[in-house]
């Protein structure tokens, strides 16, 4: 995971590259780890502990995605989507929930609250890329 | 008197014991004999009543025919304290032994015997037979015995003979009841009131006595005979036969006195006529009153009985009533004991069925718990290959092993799951087609086995009611384990079939040509991570058995292993239809 001041430093590299920037918001360290490794040849990764990280960041940035964990310690998935889309700018950002439960409830307010897609963990490499890809095509 | 008291004269006494009653009743027939002689008017050879006559009777009948000197003895003194010769005295004596005994034949033979005062017809008879009947032979014997020794005119002889006969009929009668019922009668004991009576009733008897039948002077202008009538009725309906019988004795004897002294209501000019009603009289009152006594006594001892009955019934009754309560109050307490068995009992089963949730949650969450650092190992050991680059290098290698222990790992993690998964709560049953689900299950094996150039048979099987998903695992894992466990040098032969052990089960049979294993593993296989062999050999989580076992146990049935080492192996799963 990025320290705070190393986040700047991330987006000019984001921009000299021209790599669409991905934000994930993930308490799970070794998730995060992962994820990155994955992404790292397509993508810039930048990865944020929790919600409040994401809210101090977010208005500097450009990202092309949104990755949230529905379940994290302080403010769960679902209100930081709405927080986000409650800002104009990123109304018709596309956000991809990672949901660590199948229920369906969880879906549904994925939904309600404006996600644009889930996926269920464990969640494979190839699944995860794919996803990523085709919401970035569709969105951006 | 003969016998008094429970002290009663019997034939197996000792010798001197019996000559004693002899000699009592010799004492006792001589003083009768001359009280009755002491009675008799003056101008007749007869009595008025011949006491010794029921006083010989009621010895014979209490103690027996041995007591006949005592008889005979008396009336020789009798005879002899009046004067007359041996020749007359002897035959008189014998006539009163035969007498006595005739008289105690007839009420043994027809009256009972001593019981003879019982019962109204028992009186009767012996009134007839034992006084009227046997008193003519002691009468003819005596009368012409007197006859015959001259003592008296021939010409008089009928009319002896009748006063003899009437006094021995009227003496048997009226005192042979006396002495028997004093002899015999076991009386309670009289209390306060009661002595007060029979005080009272002595005295009526008296008075009455004097009064009416003695000849008192205020009575002599007034026929009060019938005042007898109470007075005899009295002993009889409150006291009993033996107090009767003394009260006709007493008003008897008044009457006697009375007519002695050309007193009372008998007393007429003519001596033989006052004789005949006096003797009559006291033979009619005593047979009479005893009659009605015992009635009254029969009464009172039926009531007795009745009430006897009645309480036994009633104390039948309360014990029954008080063993019933009882036996209900064990049975309440014993419900009441199996009423907190029983609660405990299901607080027990709830606290086992909560714990064992428990126990399958825990094993559950640890077994999903489990499974997420172990995909991140291999994902880590992948991202590691990744970086090594080359297989042939040492890191990827090492990844590589890592990444299957965890896939190791991995599988009885699953497996565990899946076993804590088969122990939850019953699955919902409904109808599966048992041939649908093997060949479902049998699918992924099917081309494996075919490819060796094996085949995998699955027979006729039938539609049970069971847990699709739990049958489905089930045939599964037997045909895994079954192929499995193939012989490296025979092509894979494998057969399921189905028969009937008895009504409402199946059999389901998974016959394989495989390794087979020893007798002694049958148990073993099937416990959970239970396995024969090196990993290394035969991959598996050592769970799969265990969960056929758990499947089969869940719905009802069971599952045992037959296996011949080098040969092959034969599963059969048990399951209710």
């Amino acid at each position: 995971m990025r320290k705070m001041g190393t986040i700047e430093k991330e987006f000019a590299e984001d921009k000299e590259t021209g790599r669409p920037l991905i934000l994930m918001v993930d308490d799970d360290a070794d998730f995060q780890t992962i994820v990155r490794e994955w992404l790292q040849d397509s993508y810039e990764h930048v990865g944020l502990a929790d919600g409040e990280e994401l809210i101090n960041e977010i208005d500097g940035l450009e990202p092309s995605l949104v990755i949230l964990d529905v379940r994290m310690p302080g403010a769960d998935g679902f209100k930081l989507c709405e927080q986000i889309r409650s800002d104009r700018r990123f109304s018709h950002l596309p956000v991809l929930f990672l949901t660590g439960s199948k229920g369906d409830e969880d879906f549904m307010k994925n939904l309600s609250v404006g996600g644009t897609a889930y996926l269920t963990k464990p969640v494979a490499r190839k699944k995860l890329l794919a996803t990523i890809k085709e919401l970035i095509e569709k969105y951006s | 008197m003969g016998a008094g008291g429970g002290a009663s004269a019997t034939e197996g006494d000792p010798f001197w014991r019996r000559a004693a009653w002899v000699a009592v009743l010799a004492a006792a027939y001589f003083v009768a004999g001359r009280l009755s002689l002491a009675l008799a008017f003056a101008r007749l050879a007869a009595p008025t009543i011949w006491l010794p006559a029921g006083i010989a009777v009621a010895a014979f009948l209490l103690g027996g025919p041995w007591m006949w000197p005592g008889v005979f003895l008396g009336s020789l003194f009798v005879s002899a304290a009046s004067g007359r010769t041996a020749w007359v005295a002897v035959p008189i004596a014998a006539g009163n032994v035969l007498e006595a005994w005739l008289g105690a034949w007839a009420a043994r033979r027809f009256a009972r015997g001593r019981a003879a005062f019982e019962r109204p017809r028992h009186i009767a008879a012996f009134a007839f037979l034992s006084g009227a009947a046997s008193a003519t032979v002691g009468a003819v014997i005596g009368a012409a015995s007197l006859c015959r020794g001259s003592l008296l005119s021939w010409d008089g002889c009928g009319a002896t003979a009748l006063t003899w006969w009437l006094a021995d009929a009227a003496g048997i009668i009226v005192v042979a009841p006396i002495v028997i019922l004093a002899a015999m009668e076991r009386r309670d004991r009289w209390n306060k009131e009661k002595s007060a009576e029979a005080g009272l009733l002595f005295a009526s008897v008296l008075l009455i006595g004097w009064a009416v039948l003695g000849g008192a002077p205020a009575s002599r202008n007034y026929p009060l005979d019938f005042l007898c009538l109470p007075v005899i009725l009295w002993p009889a309906f409150r006291f009993g036969p033996a107090e009767t019988a003394l009260t006709a004795l007493v008003l008897s004897g008044a009457a006697v006195g009375g007519a002695l002294r050309g007193l009372g209501p008998f007393s007429r000019g003519n001596e033989i006529e006052t004789v005949l009603l006096l003797q009559s009289f006291s033979a009619i009152t005593a047979a009479a009153a005893l009659a009605v006594a015992a009635v009254v006594a029969e009464r009172r001892k039926d009531q007795e009985v009745l009430q006897g009955s009645r309480r036994s019934l009633e104390a039948a009754v309360r014990e029954r009533t008080e063993t019933l309560t009882k036996t209900l109050g064990e049975l309440e307490s014993e419900i009441a004991r199996r009423g907190l068995v029983e609660t405990a009992l299901e607080r027990r089963t709830r606290e086992l069925a909560h714990s064992n949730q428990e126990l399958h949650q825990f094993a559950a969450v640890v077994s999903h718990e489990l499974q997420e650092p172990l995909r991140k190992i291999l994902t880590f050991g992948d991202l590691l290959k990744g970086m090594a680059a080359d297989p042939r290098r040492e890191e990827w290698e090492y990844a590589e092993r890592m990444e299957d222990a965890a896939r190791r790992m991995q599988r009885l993690v699953e497996g565990i799951l899946e076993l804590s998964r088969t122990t939850g709560d019953a699955p919902p049953l409904g109808p599966v087609d048992l041939g649908e689900v093997a060949r479902e299950a049998a699918l992924d094996f099917e081309p494996l086995v075919a490819e060796m150039g094996g085949n995998l048979f699955i027979g006729p099987l039938p539609i049970i009611g069971a847990d699709r998903a739990q049958m489905r695992r089930l045939f599964s894992n037997l045909i895994s384990n079954a192929y499995k466990f193939r012989k490296k040098e025979d092509a894979p032969r494998i057969r399921i079939s189905a028969e009937s052990p008895q009504r409402g089960f199946v059999r389901i049979l998974v016959e394989d040509n495989g390794i087979g294993f020893e007798d002694e593993f049958t148990e073993m296989i099937f416990k959970p991570f239970g396995r024969l062999h090196r990993r290394a050999d035969y991959e598996g989580s050592g769970l799969g058995l265990a969960i056929c076992r758990r499947i089969a146990m869940r719905h009802g049935g069971d599952i045992t292993a037959k296996g011949r080492p080098g040969e092959g192996a034969v599963f059969a799963v048990t399951l209710p239809v």
